[in-house]
């Protein structure tokens, strides 16, 4: 970064200090919040998963259809600035990676191989790139959330910042942002679904957390909710506009979640 | 408008006629007089809403000839919904005024949709 971007950059960020004037912050969305708390689901866990299911070999082979596929997708979709030339984590040991880089794609064509298997044979491979390569945007592997939590960035996650030059944090956001109950129920009803990787790895990951014990008092407002959303279905048949639907289910999420954390 | 249904009764259905001594006629009746637009979205939340719940769960997944004509029944639907909640968010004195005012949108729609189909 040069001096003149540098210091605007710290003049803006006054509230932060010194040390992390590059630091992007964190926010979770309430959306996100509303999405979690739906289905039990702890931040933390979701983000994390989220973290562990990005795969280097994911973004060079794109034959899998799991949860790797759409965690590695949600961060290629990011509409990233271009890097130019290699990345700077790479430059030293350059020729090296891109010899590794082509092994990994030699792997991932290997016949009568699932793909599951390729993706693990990889492993030893991927974490020769890691060791090659010289962190840039994932100097700390250790990401604070909030004052209770931190993320760990695993070793494909950090190789695909360093790859794209991107803080850990703008992925994280980004994943975030795309999830959405009221914007894909909205979409579904009126047969307009867009490609979301976010949101399908987001439906993923409630299969793979721990569910959050909740207290007997979340029973019935969730069984609550669930009248209410099955009828909200159907009600809303007549409403064909994506906003005003979006609207509508926003209310009810908003309403359950308050519900939710109001009856802790 | 009369129609002489010829419809078969279930075992099920009969035998809860039979138990509950339920004229079944009379609640095929009561059941087809509360499937209403108007009527539901005028009271969405009515202890009377389960026929109209019935007929719109039958209706929402589309048949591919629903789904042709959607873009016919679209700005009806809309109209329809902006009415009716316009007058709910005004809250429960609405609610006839809310059902008038839907039944007329419903009319123009059976026209249009009527003509539409003759073309």
């Amino acid at each position: 970064m040069n001096t003149v971007a540098g210091m605007k950059k710290f003049l803006n960020n006054h509230n932060t200090s010194f040390m992390k004037k590059d630091k992007p912050k964190l926010t979770i969305p309430l959306e996100f919040k509303i999405a979690c708390a739906t289905y039990h689901l702890a931040i933390p866990e979701v983000l994390q998963l989220f973290i562990d299911h990005v795969s280097f070999y994911d973004s060079l082979s794109h034959k899998s259809n799991d949860c790797y596929r759409f965690a590695t997708n949600t961060l290629l979709s990011h509409p990233h600035p271009p890097v130019e030339g290699i990345s700077p984590a790479f430059q030293t040991n350059r020729d090296a990676i891109i010899k590794y880089v082509r092994e990994i794609v030699h792997m991932s064509v290997r016949p009568r191989t699932a793909e599951f298997k390729r993706r693990k044979m990889c492993i030893p491979i991927v974490k020769k790139i890691f060791n090659l390569m010289e962190p840039k945007v994932t100097r700390s592997r250790t990401l604070q959330l909030d004052e209770a939590n931190t993320l760990q960035l695993g070793i494909d996650f950090s190789i695909m910042c360093e790859t794209h030059n991107c803080q850990p944090e703008v992925y994280l956001q980004y994943f975030m942002d795309q999830v959405s109950l009221p914007e894909t129920h909205a979409r579904i009803g009126l047969h307009q679904q867009l490609e979301n990787h976010a949101m399908a790895f987001f439906y993923q990951a409630i299969t793979k957390s721990n569910a959050l014990l909740s207290p007997p008092s979340h029973k019935a407002l969730q069984i609550e909710f669930i009248d209410q959303i099955q009828e909200l279905h159907l009600r809303l048949f007549i409403v064909r506009s994506l906003e005003k639907r979006r609207e509508k289910y926003y209310e009810l999420y908003d309403n359950y979640y308050h519900k939710l954390i109001q009856s802790v | 408008m009369n129609l002489n249904l010829k419809i078969s009764l279930p075992e099920d259905f009969s035998m809860l006629c039979d138990l509950f001594q339920v004229d079944a006629e009379m609640i095929i009746q009561k059941f087809v007089n509360r499937v209403s637009f108007p009527f539901y979205y005028s009271r969405p939340d009515g202890n009377e809403r389960w026929a109209t719940l019935f007929f719109l769960n039958e209706i929402i997944e589309g048949s591919p000839q629903i789904q042709a004509e959607l873009p016919l029944h679209e700005p009806f639907m809309d109209a329809l919904a902006e009415v009716v909640f316009k007058y709910l968010d005004g809250g429960n004195k609405n609610v006839e005024k809310a059902e008038i005012a839907g039944r007329k949108i419903m009319k123009k729609w059976h026209k249009q949709i009527l003509a539409e189909r003759k073309k």
